[in-house]
């Protein structure tokens, strides 16, 4: 669905992305990582028609959509990082306004209204909605023309956990139905929760790319985490080699005790193999 | 095509309802009309017709579509716009019309609280639009330069200023006479004294006047646009 091929991009002395290359499957959750400044946003702008590259070469359902960018509009959704609907007007006059640019049947509204749980809100004006109710209205938004890949920019960036859950959940449910997601986000657990794959951007680059479990495990530590009780009552946690007779013998011991409490490897999370890989915190 | 720019007419429409800063342009110059007639003058009186079109044409075909094009861009919403199937000449077209409906709505109402005789409004009227359609591109140019809503005002300050006193000032020497030419507010106003008082005005030449201004707003704005998506880009 999506291929891109040594994408640069340059903004007079920056180069803001310095040749990636990546493709995303038809079907798949994709998940773009990195810090603020990254070159996240420039690479979902090139892909989306809004920005034109340095150099390289993009195809999105082998379209090239800075040259053709009327040919792909109706195959793409955007959900962006920030609000932006018509405050003055309702929920409704909002998607109202997009079916009719899209030509799509205003009976849709209903549909997707119902399925972001915001019906109740569809004759509410945007302004008087909560934050997380706009972000879900804006998922409706891009979601109304049955698009076949739908870009999000930060979808719950300053949400809160509860209304994050439910755009992931929705994310999920749209993804199963067999919509091509490109997320781009620099929190770590909504990739892991969501993403299939994972590409790890950073100051232009991609630093790593993969499965996010397969790249647990190539930079796992080889420890295990072993909590036991001793005899006062308190638990303590001991982080173990995986291998040789030193940890062998010290855990034989405790269970021969009966202090076990309990053991597991330590994989490392998303963040964690980022700041491994380029020294930089995610944010 | 049509779809689209019907499409953004309505959104337009149904928005400027609640727009007060919109509405407020269109209630000044209705105000004005209703102040100076119990003020200088009476109904009927030509300076009064003359002076609120004038007032409108200059304020509202700049500022309206000025705001209308600044909202867009400081609320980002034309971010998403633009990755809909509308075009920009679908955008400009839908929004530039909307300008025009309201305009001309906002001059019938100044024309009949100044009684002017219903045989001499479609002629009026017609010139009044086209001066609307000429100072529509201008003002979305202004709307393009202009950083949020809040600077319309600012950077469009030259052009309302210029719209509004030169036609006043044309009479008081070859400069102002020549300047006011290139302005479309000056061959709106003069046509509306002279038709007003009575008097059988040029509108072949006011519209020719008006059409050439109409089209090198339409040049400038082709040309903002390009600048402006390739400093985007």
């Amino acid at each position: 669905m999506i291929q891109v091929t040594g994408l640069v991009k340059r903004y007079k002395e920056k180069e803001a992305l310095r040749g990636i290359t990546f493709e995303v499957g038809q079907g798949e959750f994709f998940g773009f990582l990195g810090p603020n400044g990254a070159g996240k946003t420039t690479t979902l702008k090139i892909l989306t028609g809004q920005l034109l590259p340095t150099g390289g070469d993009a195809k999105v359902m082998g379209i090239c959509p800075w040259l053709e960018m009327r040919r792909i509009k109706p195959y793409i959704g955007f959900v962006p990082d920030q609000a932006n609907l018509y405050e003055r007007l309702t929920v409704q006059q909002n998607l109202e306004f997009y079916c009719r640019l899209y030509d799509v049947d205003t009976r849709r509204i209903d549909e997707v209204l119902e399925r972001v749980d915001l019906l109740r809100e569809k004759r509410s004006p945007v302004k008087t909605l909560s934050r997380g109710m706009k972000q879900r209205a804006l998922l409706a938004r891009a979601v109304l023309h049955r698009p076949r890949i739908l870009f999000l920019d930060e979808p719950t960036s300053g949400l809160d956990p509860a209304s994050a859950d439910r755009i992931h959940r929705l994310l999920e449910e749209l993804n199963r139905e067999g919509m091509t997601i490109f997320l781009t986000s620099h929190n770590m657990q909504e990739v892991d929760r969501l993403c299939r794959r994972v590409a790890f951007l950073n100051q232009g680059a991609i630093a790593a790319m993969g499965e996010p479990a397969e790249l647990k495990l190539q930079h796992a530590t080889n420890e295990v985490v072993v909590r036991v009780e001793t005899a006062g009552g308190t638990v303590e946690e001991h982080v173990l080699a995986m291998s040789g007779e030193e940890s062998a013998e010290r855990i034989a011991q405790w269970i021969r005790r009966g202090e076990l409490r309990s053991i597991h490897s330590r994989e490392p999370s998303l963040a964690e193999i980022f700041i491994k890989l380029t020294g930089r915190e995610l944010v | 095509m049509e779809r689209r720019i019907w499409a953004i007419f309505r959104k337009e429409a149904q928005d400027i309802v609640t727009n007060f800063n919109v509405s407020f342009i269109y209630l000044v110059a209705i105000g004005i009309v209703l102040l100076f007639q119990r003020t200088i003058g009476a109904v009927g009186d030509p300076f009064i017709t003359g002076f609120g079109i004038l007032f409108l044409l200059a304020m509202g075909g700049i500022y309206v579509p000025s705001m209308l094009v600044a909202e867009e861009r400081e609320k980002r919403t034309l971010e998403v716009l633009m990755l809909s199937p509308a075009t920009p000449l679908e955008i400009f077209i839908g929004k530039g019309l909307l300008t025009l409906v309201s305009m001309a709505l906002t001059a019938m109402v100044i024309y009949l609280l100044q009684g002017v005789a219903p045989s001499e409004i479609p002629v009026l009227l017609f010139l009044f639009l086209l001066g609307v359609c000429a100072c529509i591109p201008l003002g979305m140019v202004v709307g393009m330069l202009a950083p949020n809503i809040l600077s319309t005002g600012l950077v469009g300050m030259p052009l309302y200023m210029a719209f509004t006193f030169l036609p006043m000032f044309a009479e008081r020497g070859t400069v102002a006479q020549r300047l006011s030419q290139l302005v479309p507010t000056t061959h709106v106003y003069e046509t509306t004294l002279m038709v007003v008082a009575g008097g059988e005005p040029s509108t072949g030449k006011a519209a020719a006047a008006l059409l050439v201004i109409f089209l090198v707003a339409c040049g400038l704005l082709t040309f903002a646009y390009r600048r402006r998506a390739a400093a985007l880009t």
